[in-house]
C-alpha cells in the first residue's frame, strides 16, 4: 500500500481525473473530499461491502421456496407458464 | 438476442429488456448487462440474467408492491449515468434473497434504472432507513403455505 502524509487542503491524485483531498482534520477524524467522474462509484468501504456480501447472497439464491409468494392485498397468485 | 443461462437454458431476449448497469454492482463489477425475464409470478417478480455471465441471475420485486411508502433518494450523481432528467421515469428493484426461512429484499440498496435509456445504478447509501434484509415473507407464512 502507497501511504503519503498530506496536510488539510493538500490534494492527491489518482490517475488523470480523480482527486482525493483533506478537508478537515479533528483528532482522529479526516473529512476527505472526492472529485471523480461519475461513472467512478466513491463509497465508505463498509458500507459497499453489506452490499456486495447481500447481493453475493441474493446471486446464491435459486428460487427454491416452491412458489413465490405475492404481496398482500395483491390480487390472487398469478400463474403464468 | 439469444442469452444463454445455467438457469433457464438458452433464451430469446429483445434488446428492449436488456439494462445496462455502467459501474456494474457491489461484488459483480464486470457485470455491465442484464436482461429481464418474467418470473414465474409476473408482475410481481422478475429475474435478472447476466448477458455476459450465464450463472449470474437475480430475482428482483417492485418494493413498493410490498411496502406502500416506499422511497427512496437519486443522488445526482447517479441521476448523471443514468441520463434521468425526471423521477417519473426511474423504476425500482430491490433484490430478493433467502436467510433461512425468510425471504428477504434488499430496499436499502435497490436497483434505480431510467426507462426510456434502460441504464440503471445500484443505490448504495450511508443513510438509508431501509434494510438490506426487509423480510416480504416467511416460509412459514400463509404466502407460502402449502406451495412447498
Amino acid at each position: 500500500m502507497l501511504v503519503l502524509s498530506r496536510q488539510r487542503d493538500q490534494t492527491i491524485m489518482i490517475g488523470d481525473d480523480i482527486e482525493v483531498t483533506v478537508v478537515d482534520i479533528r483528532g482522529d477524524r479526516v473529512r476527505l473530499g472526492f472529485r471523480a467522474p461519475s461513472e467512478v462509484p466513491v463509497h465508505r468501504k463498509e458500507v459497499y461491502e453489506a452490499i456486495r456480501r447481500e447481493n453475493e447472497r441474493a446471486a446464491a439464491f435459486r428460487g427454491d421456496v416452491g412458489r413465490l409468494p405475492t404481496p398482500p392485498g395483491h390480487e390472487g397468485s398469478r400463474e403464468t407458464a | 438476442m439469444l442469452v444463454h443461462t445455467v438457469r433457464f437454458g438458452s433464451v430469446e431476449v429483445e434488446s428492449s429488456r436488456v439494462l445496462e448497469f455502467p459501474m456494474g454492482l457491489p461484488g459483480f463489477a464486470r457485470i455491465r448487462r442484464l436482461a429481464i425475464l418474467w418470473a414465474e409470478s409476473r408482475e410481481v417478480f422478475w429475474w435478472l440474467q447476466a448477458i455476459d455471465d450465464p450463472a449470474v441471475s437475480f430475482l428482483v420485486t417492485d418494493p413498493a408492491l410490498w411496502v406502500p411508502d416506499y422511497e427512496v433518494t437519486i443522488r445526482p450523481e447517479d441521476s448523471i449515468v443514468l441520463g434521468l432528467d425526471r423521477s417519473e421515469d426511474a423504476s425500482v428493484l430491490a433484490l430478493v434473497s433467502r436467510h433461512g426461512d425468510r425471504l428477504t429484499a434488499n430496499l436499502r440498496s435497490p436497483l434505480v434504472v431510467n426507462a426510456s435509456t434502460r441504464r440503471g445504478v445500484q443505490v448504495v447509501s450511508a443513510e438509508s432507513c431501509w434494510s438490506l434484509r426487509h423480510e416480504i415473507a416467511s416460509i412459514e407464512s400463509p404466502a407460502l403455505a402449502g406451495v412447498l
